[in-house]
């Protein structure tokens, strides 16, 4: 396969994941763009399988997106500058205003649980979310049910 | 043993624990409630947090695709149905206030004498009008536009009068609290088994009342010619959310489960002197309403007793014996309902197929 039929195949699937993760569309497009670039850079003789290995990337991609992200706006909140957020991983989903309640909770959350949560409810195993969140897979189960537990109290929060 | 950690029963639902890890922990399981506990702690936890992010996976993909349908193949489309929330969220929205303002979304009146002074309606069917995306869209831009941002406290005040709450219990116990015959399936797929511990839901009460001036300002904002009459100023309407069950069919060795639900209909009783009619007619003649769907919402005669689905992409109309539902999946989600004789029934669950979940709800 050369590097367009790869494109073709996995860009709409990859962009998808990504959106789900980052909870913007705009970043997500970078991401994937970005791990595209790296497919190239990298070199496709070297690569047994191209869709796992862009898949992996992405999620990576996405995770420090996430952790910058959030940096970012605890330096901007402690400048005492209020964020702004035209573009960035709070860019709402639906409307001008975000109002989905789960997009906003799970913003509140760490980027760690955040991803737990929504690669486990992608489908993915324990090993493969331990390995592309760089921690023990035993530990995958307790930061699961933590992060859940917190999901579900910020929702709470949210929906008063 | 000492109890293991929260983490592992996790990994031990997740079906992420070696065989042998598998047989000590179920072994530890049989002899300590504490343990049972937290496992059906963990449980609940997942089945609460699981359909928001269902619904919000399904918004993601709508956004991905939209924009998406002129860069890739035709055949990258994902199945939309109900659950794509972004839209039929606006939908509910659409539809609390048509309780409020029509009652065309549901319920009988009671064939009696109180119904002169007293209405209240109860779904007992079910019906799907047809809807096309851009339509949709366009009314909630006309919304937003005639609008801009309407704070919907202005518009009335609600109360909860009646919290509802809802417990797990053994069977028998919830039959005994149930207003009415709890059914099961006599189908079930093989494997599954019917949960122990059912869970019973019961009587909410809500009360809300208008603000007619403000609701009629809004009313003439979206171009309307027909408003609320004066007379329903601080009256209450109230919601009656009946008591239900749901009762959970697990696999046996794996995560697998489906629900079946059962819930007497919710009923919206009318403020005395109040014409349901009158109510109705002012939201049909919002002259924003595409005409197709006013049509059709029009041409629901027992109106009182419908309960009115939007049937987007993916919404399938069926029949469970005799019974008009509705079948809708999505992402390997697939979700039933129907409604038979003022009980409302769901059947749920992630990889049930739709011949799987017909036979079951058709055995009950």
């Amino acid at each position: 396969m050369n590097f367009n039929e790869i494109y073709t195949e996995n860009y709409t699937k990859l962009l998808r994941q990504a959106a789900f993760l980052l909870g913007d569309k705009t970043a997500a497009e970078d991401m994937v763009q970005e791990a595209f670039i790296r497919l190239n850079k990298t070199g496709l003789s070297t690569i047994e399988t191209p869709s796992a290995w862009l898949t992996r990337v992405v999620n990576n991609l996405c995770y420090s997106y996430m952790r910058s992200e959030g940096s970012r706006r605890r330096r901007e909140e402690k400048v005492g500058r209020q964020s702004v957020e035209e573009h960035s991983a709070e860019q709402v989903v639906l409307n001008k205003e975000d109002k989905n309640l789960t997009h906003q909770a799970l913003s509140k959350l760490q980027p760690r649980d955040r991803m737990v949560l929504l690669l486990k409810f992608s489908g993915y195993k324990y090993h493969e979310i331990a390995s592309a969140l760089n921690i023990n897979k035993s530990s995958v189960g307790t930061i699961l049910s933590r992060a859940r537990d917190r999901f579900k109290k910020e929702y709470q929060q949210l929906g008063r | 043993m000492q109890c293991p950690d929260k983490g592992t029963w996790q990994a031990f639902l997740d079906d992420e624990v070696t065989a042998t890890e598998k047989k000590s922990l179920k072994i530890h399981l049989e002899s300590c409630l504490c343990c049972k506990k937290v496992i059906n702690e963990l449980q609940e936890l997942e089945n609460w947090c699981d359909p928001p992010m269902a619904e919000y996976q399904s918004v993601i993909e709508d956004m991905v695709t939209e924009d998406n349908k002129n860069k890739s193949k035709p055949n990258n489309q994902p199945t939309g149905g109900i659950l794509k929330m972004g839209k039929a969220k606006k939908w509910v929205a659409v539809a609390a206030s048509a309780v409020v303002l029509t009652g065309t979304m549901a319920f009988a009146p009671v064939q009696d004498a109180v119904a002169d002074f007293l209405s209240i309606f109860r779904v007992q069917k079910i019906e799907t009008v047809k809807i096309n995306t851009e339509e949709l869209n366009k009314m909630a831009q006309a919304f937003e536009n005639k609008l801009g941002e309407v704070d919907l406290q202005q518009l009335g005040k609600m109360e909860i009068v009646e919290q509802i709450d809802q417990q797990m219990l053994p069977l028998a116990e919830v039959k005994e609290n149930l207003s009415f015959k709890f059914k099961q399936p006599s189908f079930v797929p093989e494997g599954y088994e019917m949960d122990e511990k059912v869970q019973l839901v019961n009587n909410g009460k809500a009360e809300f009342s208008l603000d007619v001036q403000q609701v009629n300002a809004v009313l003439k904002g979206l171009g309307a010619n027909t408003f609320l009459p004066q007379s329903l100023q601080g009256k209450s309407f109230s919601i009656n959310s009946q008591n239900g069950a749901v009762s959970k069919y697990l696999k046996q060795g794996s995560q697998q489960h489906f629900s079946f639900t059962q819930y007497a209909s919710p009923e919206v009783t009318v403020p005395e002197g109040v014409n349901p009619v009158d109510l109705r007619k002012a939201l049909l003649d919002l002259p924003l309403l595409p005409n197709d769907l006013r049509t059709q919402l029009a041409a629901i005669e027992d109106w009182q007793s419908t309960m009115i689905i939007p049937e987007a992409e993916g919404v399938e109309d069926i029949t469970i014996n005799g019974n008009d539902g509705v079948y809708v999946e999505n992402h390997n989600f697939a979700y039933m309902m129907w409604v038979d004789d003022g009980i409302i029934y769901t059947v749920s669950g992630r990889n049930i197929d739709r011949e799987t979940a017909i036979k079951i709800a058709q055995s009950i």
